[in-house]
């Protein structure tokens, strides 16, 4: 039990000083730097008015960022519960290791690419591979109404700020080990078997090189009421703080946009992308028609099963029906 | 004796101790065996183990002088070396050569009656076909090892050297020392330490089944001064190590105490990875219950003492059975590496056979191996179920087929099996089977080596954090 609480207060704490993790101090601060950067130069702000705009009350300490931190305390439990029983990666990186044996029997000769190579194919094969999984399920977590059911937690922020990222519904962090062990098992699988004894990772204080530059530079202000915008053709190769945040707003047109965490291609491929226009007021949360407080307890962890159930169970019943009664009309004319 | 000539011994004999404790050497605990007339001023003998490892080292080496058929005599002298009890047996090796000078050259000189067919594990062996005792398949191993030139079968893909020695690691000195001397004979209540093991003997029972195991672990005496890139380099008599052997400094390496045999060469292989104490553990642990039997002074030790000294016991059991199992791990990785070359060289319609030979070598010393785990008095249950299914009772040979069987003839029946590429797998999952099972540390030819590393650096899967 005690190792338990332990590694609770690891998972709750440690993220502050990790880089494996967003919210580590580091990142806060130079996410902080760039926002001020940010409002004072393009935003003409004066520095008194950017670090009032930046530590705005109603971004850190109203309803919705208290549901964040209540969210935050409740998941690390609810995942240092359910993490045993979660896929382990190396199971899925071992299980594929011997399927490439069937899958690809004539393998190259051992050690024909330099190492230098086989380290930097790997980092970036696992870096794209992962930006991909990441895009696409969060662009099914959309589309698929019974996944949307949970995700909508995380839309239901009506102020972003950094610790938003953690507004996650227990069965959304499920879905993303899930993601992460099958990207992980596959990519580590392939390169074993293509590249046994060369397969390393170019890494910055134990984190992928691209994932330690995405992070020092600014993927905190994805979640912040500070809109910082990349030229149009940088938002077509990279992902904007600001085109993350409008894949936050209620407004119509934004609905379904900017699924993407670092590479923007996705979108682009997917025909979701949206530019971010620096003139733009962005308002944030699920919309205002739905009149529920999406604060609560009850809101934040128990109203996604009820409704992915009703997505799951009632509206395929209705579909079933309603597919008939076309049937019965075309055979009654 | 009245009491206080026999105090004043005791503490003499107490005071030698603690100066010989100091230098942790295994062979000079001092004669604590009340009444004993002898001249004898250590306790300690295992020259029979010592023995029977350089009888093993040289029925290694004439299997692989055989001459095949056109040697008439083959199998008389692998008899020599296995069932044969002379005196006047030449040691085959080890033997001196150029800045390592042995000190003896036959292995009368280390002890007389010695041989390894009736130290063999009278149990069953599964894993090896025709149903026989540990023994009886050292018989039918040497008997076809005669046959063939070098010991090398191609017909079966058996590299008998290999497995013959690898066998007969496990058969005789695992088995004995584990199975037996540290088991039975040890707990045996009516071999008791207060009395000599046998009239005019200089040590006790329960010392001498101590020691005997301890020899047939083969470290040397002095094993806790070195490390094991030293021991390691005495086992390969490498001149380099020479002085590191020679720790009586009298010129030569005495094989009874001072050279380094069988499991505690493997065991010294694994811990030069650095990953690993194996050598250490084992020997600390035979030291610490060799001197905990010599300060119960030739009194009988007590219900706490043996509990202690079966303690030690655990750790030696533990640690072998992990010698072991590495360099069954070891050789899967290597027999992974060879089904690879022969994979491209049969795809480029090259010569296989030197690829085919490693191969087979490689085999026979994770068959070897695999089979020496079963015999340490332990049900290994699935786990050596799992471990003869997939190693099976031959390499899958070049047309993908199998020893199955041995017939009423004695001769071994192939069948076709699984492929090359298939049975590779096999030996990834030997790997894993036994990393799992014993908990291996060094895992050298690891066929994942660096996976678990490598997933370990990425970012956890299990994650609170939203995109």
């Amino acid at each position: 039990m005690e190792v338990f609480w332990n590694e609770y207060w690891q998972t709750l704490f440690g993220g502050l000083i990790s880089p494996q993790k967003r919210v580590s101090l580091a990142y806060l601060v130079s996410a902080f730097i760039i926002a001020i950067l940010c409002l004072t130069l393009f935003s003409k702000l004066s520095i008194k008015n950017a670090l009032r705009h930046v530590f705005q009350a109603k971004v850190w300490l109203s309803a919705t960022a208290f549901a964040d931190y209540k969210t935050l305390v409740i998941n690390a439990f609810v995942l240092k519960l359910i993490s045993p029983f979660l896929l382990a990666k190396m199971l899925v990186a071992i299980w594929l290791f011997e399927q490439w044996h069937w899958l690809m029997p004539d393998k190259l000769e051992a050690n024909i690419w330099p190492t230098w190579l086989v380290v930097l194919c790997f980092t970036i094969f696992q870096f794209v591979l992962d930006d991909f999984c990441r895009f696409y399920l969060h662009r099914l977590m959309h589309k698929w109404q019974f996944l949307w059911a949970f995700h909508q937690v995380h839309h239901s922020a009506t102020e972003l700020n950094p610790f938003t990222v953690f507004r996650t519904h227990p069965v959304e962090s499920v879905l993303f080990s899930l993601r992460s062990t099958l990207s992980q098992g596959f990519s580590i699988a392939l390169f074993f078997y293509l590249f046994p004894n060369q397969v390393d990772i170019y890494m910055v204080l134990g984190v992928n090189v691209v994932i330690f530059a995405f992070n020092l530079l600014g993927a905190n202000l994805r979640h912040s009421n500070v809109m910082l915008c990349y030229p149009h053709w940088l938002e077509k190769v990279l992902i904007s703080p600001a085109q993350h945040q409008i894949h936050h707003s209620v407004a119509r047109e934004h609905w379904d946009k900017n699924f993407g965490v670092v590479l923007a291609c996705w979108d682009k491929w997917f025909k979701s992308l949206h530019h971010s226009d620096p003139t733009q007021t962005l308002k944030f949360g699920l919309g205002s028609n739905t009149g529920k407080n999406h604060n609560s307890l009850l809101a934040l962890y128990l109203l996604p099963f009820l409704q992915s159930a009703r997505f799951l169970c009632i509206e395929p019943c209705q579909l079933v029906v309603k597919k008939l009664k076309v049937v019965l009309e075309k055979r009654r004319v | 004796m009245s009491f206080k000539p026999f105090a004043l011994a005791t503490l003499v004999t107490s005071i030698g101790s603690s100066a010989v404790f100091a230098g942790e050497v295994y062979n000079e605990f001092p004669v604590t065996v009340a009444g004993y007339q002898g001249s004898a001023t250590s306790s300690v003998s295992y020259s029979g183990q010592a023995a029977r490892h350089v009888i093993h080292n040289s029925l290694k080496k004439t299997i692989s002088k055989g001459q095949g058929k056109q040697d008439a005599d083959q199998a008389a002298k692998l008899a020599l070396y296995f069932e044969a009890k002379d005196a006047d047996r030449a040691i085959l090796d080890p033997v001196s050569k150029e800045g390592f000078a042995i000190k003896q050259t036959t292995v009368g000189e280390i002890s007389k009656g010695k041989n390894l067919s009736s130290k063999a594990y009278k149990g069953a062996v599964t894993a090896w076909p025709g149903n026989m005792t540990g023994q009886e398949v050292l018989e039918d191993m040497i008997a076809k090892a005669a046959k063939v030139k070098g010991g090398f079968d191609p017909v079966n893909g058996y590299d008998y050297t290999q497995l013959i020695s690898k066998f007969t690691m496990g058969a005789v000195f695992y088995n004995q020392a584990v199975d037996g001397y540290l088991d039975e004979k040890l707990n045996n209540s009516k071999k008791t330490n207060d009395k000599a093991y046998k009239e005019g003997a200089a040590y006790s029972a329960k010392e001498h089944y101590w020691d005997e195991a301890f020899g047939y672990f083969g470290a040397p005496a002095h094993a806790l001064t070195l490390d094991a890139k030293s021991l390691y380099g005495i086992a390969k008599k490498d001149p380099k190590y020479f002085s590191a052997a020679d720790y009586n400094k009298d010129g030569v390496v005495d094989l009874k105490t001072e050279m380094v045999y069988a499991h505690a060469y493997y065991a010294a292989g694994s811990d030069k990875s650095g990953k690993t104490n194996y050598l250490n553990n084992i020997v600390s642990a035979f030291y610490d219950g060799r001197a905990l039997i010599h300060d119960a002074q030739g009194t009988k030790l007590d219900q706490a003492q043996m509990a202690k000294l079966n303690d030690y016991v655990n750790t030696i059991r533990v640690n072998w059975q992990q010698v072991i199992a590495e360099a069954a791990f070891k050789y899967a990785g290597s027999v992974y590496k060879d089904l690879d070359k022969l994979s491209v060289i049969q795809e480029a319609n090259g010569d296989v056979t030197k690829a085919y030979r490693a191969y087979a070598k490689h085999w026979g010393e994770l068959k070897g191996f695999a089979m020496a785990l079963q015999v340490g008095g332990e049900d290994l249950g699935e786990t050596a179920v799992k471990l003869n299914r997939l190693t099976g009772f031959s390499p899958v040979l070049l047309g993908d087929t199998q020893v199955i069987a041995r017939n009423v003839k004695g001769e071994f029946v192939q069948s076709s099996s699984i492929s090359m590429e298939e049975y590779k797998l096999h030996m990834m999952k030997i790997q894993l089977l036994l990393a799992e099972r014993f908990n291996l540390k060094a895992r050298s030819n690891d066929v994942l080596a660096g996976m678990d590393e490598l997933a370990a650096k990425l970012s956890s899967s299990t994650s609170i954090e939203n995109d």
